[in-house]
């Protein structure tokens, strides 16, 4: 221990308003950040385990709760890998009718970014306009799914229920309301002075660091790494549709937070594209039975999440329960081991911002 | 176990160090995930390395086995540097050393004792009977 009263270990989290439950030990000296180490584990719920007891059908539920910002990217990743353990493939339309979800999705997880991230840095009126933008977005989640935050709505070959009637219209009414906040959003935090002050050249991640810390999604593309799962190893029908990968290239939080913002707007275009090409038919593939068992397979899947790499390791024994199953959330290398390596050196008043920029959700890191 | 899509290598733990510092060098730079499958019947831990490339876009899985009775292998900490978590989730919920790791404590779990979480002979649900119901529940 040192004795110097200029060193002492502060806890960041896990009640801190701008951490969410996830509890890191930062010490300093005087006002700098010398070290951090991350005590992950306060929301650890055991999907894992739980998952080898229920079957697919139940699992499905369950896994919603991974990662409450963005549900559906946890359930297109579990379904995807579901149905390759028990080889049943979802219709054309299912499809279609997924991407549009996962997209309105990963808006859903940027808005809400945006409204902490305000929220941590002291823009108040940022947040509120950001959570209201959420209503629109969670009452077309209500109208189709039943349930405005856990949806619930994916299942292996397809979704429960069809699009209901209004759906095109509350979408274009919901992107008529954010395409008219995106402006305000500009004008309030990303060109805001404070914002800019205490995100601009704070900690930096070049790619080559990105990618040995394991960043995945928006923190590796804002160090300008071209890469996106929905392109690279197209999934569902991303290759039937036209949209560009968001980079930036300095790698501080500004940029960071850009990718986000720009994000958002390439995913209205998706949604725009995804609805004029929607083809009729059927929504689910009835060869899915609850009790429907799996083959003796095992399959990785990964899909590109709001936070990056999602993926499902499943392993099937021929019965109706997978014998393992194992998720790597994104957020994982984000808190773990980017958020440690960038704190360090840096003042203890940019932590709160540094945490922000990389948008983790400490939900999926624990699991 | 069969897996048509993702290439697949199979090999000895001995020489599991080596093939990684070989796929390192082909440029496998993204380390995904490591997982653990735990085959009862057969006495042995399945190891499964997820890598992938960021320059030619490849998956691959590197997969090794271990006898349950001495589950050691070499860390691949040193040779991609984000597998030091997930090597630390593995040691915790398997039980699994890996030789060479900078620091294998606990990471998610608190002040836990007895058989490690997700190895197959722990029944979470008869440890929830246990603990929380005094062994039976109606």
């Amino acid at each position: 221990m040192n004795s110097d009263i200029s060193f002492f270990t502060i806890p960041f989290g896990p009640c801190h308003p701008a951490s969410g439950h996830f509890h890191a030990y930062v010490t300093v000296e005087g006002e700098r950040v010398v070290n951090l180490v991350p005590d992950p584990g306060y929301l650890h719920r055991g999907f894992e385990k739980l998952m080898e007891y229920r079957t697919y059908l139940q699992n499905s539920p369950l896994v919603d709760r991974i990662c409450i910002l963005d549900p559906f990217a946890s359930e297109m990743g579990y379904v995807n890998a579901s149905e390759k353990v028990l080889e049943v493939e979802a219709p054309e339309r299912g499809k279609y009718i997924r991407t549009i979800m996962a997209e309105l999705g990963r808006i859903l997880s940027h808005i809400t970014w945006i409204g902490i991230t305000s929220m941590a840095l002291g823009l108040d009126s940022g947040c509120k306009i950001a959570f209201g933008d959420r209503e629109p977005i969670i009452r077309i989640l209500e109208k189709v799914t039943g349930g405005r935050i856990y949806p619930c709505y994916f299942l292996p070959g397809g979704v429960r229920r069809d699009l209901p009637e209004g759906f095109t219209g509350m979408v274009e009414e919901a992107f008529t309301r954010l395409e008219k906040d995106l402006e305000q959003y500009d004008f309030l935090v990303f060109n805001n002075e404070t914002f800019r002050i205490r995100m601009e050249d704070v900690g930096f991640l070049d790619a080559e660091d990105a990618v040995r810390l394991g960043a995945t999604g928006p923190n590796l593309r804002a160090a300008g790494v071209e890469t996106d799962l929905r392109k690279d190893e197209p999934y569902e029908i991303y290759d039937q549709l036209d949209f560009k990968v968001v980079t930036q290239d300095t790698g501080d939080a500004f940029s960071r937070s850009m990718c986000r913002r720009l994000e958002i707007e390439e995913s209205m275009n998706i949604i725009k594209d995804a609805m004029d090409k929607i083809p009729e038919g059927d929504f689910k593939n009835k060869a899915f039975k609850p009790f429907s068992k799996a083959k003796k397979k095992e399959t990785y899947f990964c899909c590109e999440s709001a936070r990056g790499e999602q993926c499902y390791h499943m392993v099937g024994d021929g019965t109706d329960k997978p014998y393992r199953v194992k998720v790597r959330g994104p957020s994982f290398s984000h808190s773990l081991d980017e958020f440690p390596y960038l704190a360090k050196k840096e003042y203890i008043a940019d932590v709160p911002a540094i945490y922000w920029s990389l948008d983790p959700c400490p939900a999926d890191v624990d699991r | 176990m069969e897996d048509a899509e993702t290439t697949t290598l199979l090999v000895d733990r001995t020489l599991a160090e080596e093939v990684a510092l070989a796929l390192k060098n082909m440029g496998f730079d993204h380390f995904s995930d490591v997982t653990v499958v735990d085959y009862l019947d057969e006495e042995e831990f399945e190891l499964i390395y997820h890598l992938w490339s960021h320059g030619s876009h490849t998956r691959l899985m590197l997969k090794t086995r271990l006898p349950r009775s001495d589950p050691m292998i070499k860390s691949f900490t040193p040779i991609w540097r984000s597998a030091h978590m997930h090597e630390r989730e593995c040691h915790e919920m398997f039980g699994v050393d890996f030789e060479g790791h900078p620091e294998l404590t606990p990471l998610l779990l608190e002040d836990w004792e007895g058989v490690p979480p997700l190895r197959k002979d722990f029944n979470s649900r008869q440890y929830v009977l246990d603990k929380f119901y005094g062994g039976e529940r109606e």
